[in-house]
């Protein structure tokens, strides 16, 4: 049965405040996709300023391991999908499917790259994964 | 059978420091795998530790295989395609290796790992777990 998931409720990203650096915050850790093959990732995209720099959602394919419980075994690449902020305008859905194989487990983060000459970088944005059977 | 994961093996050391050098050790981990009830499968391979020397590989396999009770001692085994998830030494733990198991992923799998040697001598182990997730 096909489901609809909203992992991420409205809030504000704001890195502004990094200049030429990365980093990653991660909403949900391990997703458990097992009963799913396809999806669709939707981000709401309610407010948006950025002068340089990048904000990604992405969703990574994870496995959690009862033999090492603190470590998180992540595919960094290639994603499973990635919504790219930069460029939309408040209103926008930005919609990605999932790239097959999405396995067991999914983790979803906010990414962001904040350019050398630093400036304004952020976002407020909810999200959600709809998530189905088949492709 | 619906969609589920399965445990293949827990965390375990495979080490393969007494191969020399361009020599190939395989070990056979499940004879056959009833997937017959999936369409496609994921083989998620945990990188726990990893210490390798330059050009050495170890290899997660899994393989379409086909047992008969008409002749139960050969493990029948197809030369491709083999879904494998590798670690090398360039790859750093924490890691999630992975293979795709697509619409070839036939009734019956086998499960073995295989370790390669380069040229260079030294250490040549890999602490792993696995899971197979299959999807109906």
């Amino acid at each position: 049965m096909p489901i609809f998931i909203p992992f991420l409720s409205r809030r504000v990203y704001d890195f502004s405040s990094m200049v030429g650096t990365a980093t990653e915050v991660v909403v949900v850790r391990a997703l458990d996709v097992v009963d799913w093959r396809a999806g669709q990732l939707v981000v709401r995209v309610h407010a948006v300023t950025i002068t340089a720099g990048t904000i990604n959602v992405a969703v990574l394919m994870t496995s959690p391991s009862v033999d090492a419980p603190q470590t998180d075994f992540v595919r960094v690449s290639p994603d499973v999908a990635s919504a790219a902020i930069a460029g939309s305008v408040p209103g926008d859905l930005v919609v990605e499917a999932l790239r097959a194989p999405i396995g067991g487990h999914l983790r979803l983060v906010v990414q962001a790259v904040a350019s050398g000459g630093g400036g304004t970088l952020r976002a407020t944005l909810s999200a959600a994964l709809y998530m189905r059977e088949r492709p | 059978m619906a969609s589920r994961l399965v445990q293949l093996f827990s965390l375990r050391r495979f080490d393969f420091a007494p191969l020399t050098a361009g020599t190939t050790m395989e070990i056979e981990l499940v004879r056959c795998l009833r997937v017959l009830d999936w369409v496609e499968a994921t083989l998620e391979v945990r990188v726990h530790a990893v210490s390798m020397t330059s050009g050495g590989s170890i290899h997660v396999r899994l393989t379409p295989t086909s047992l008969t009770p008409e002749d139960p001692s050969v493990g029948f085994r197809a030369a491709s395609p083999t879904f494998s998830a590798s670690i090398t030494s360039s790859t750093t733990a924490p890691a999630l290796v992975v293979a795709t198991v697509g619409s070839a992923i036939g009734g019956y799998l086998r499960l073995s790992v295989l370790g390669t040697r380069g040229s260079g001598a030294g250490s040549y182990q890999a602490d792993l777990s696995a899971v197979l997730v299959g999807k109906r």
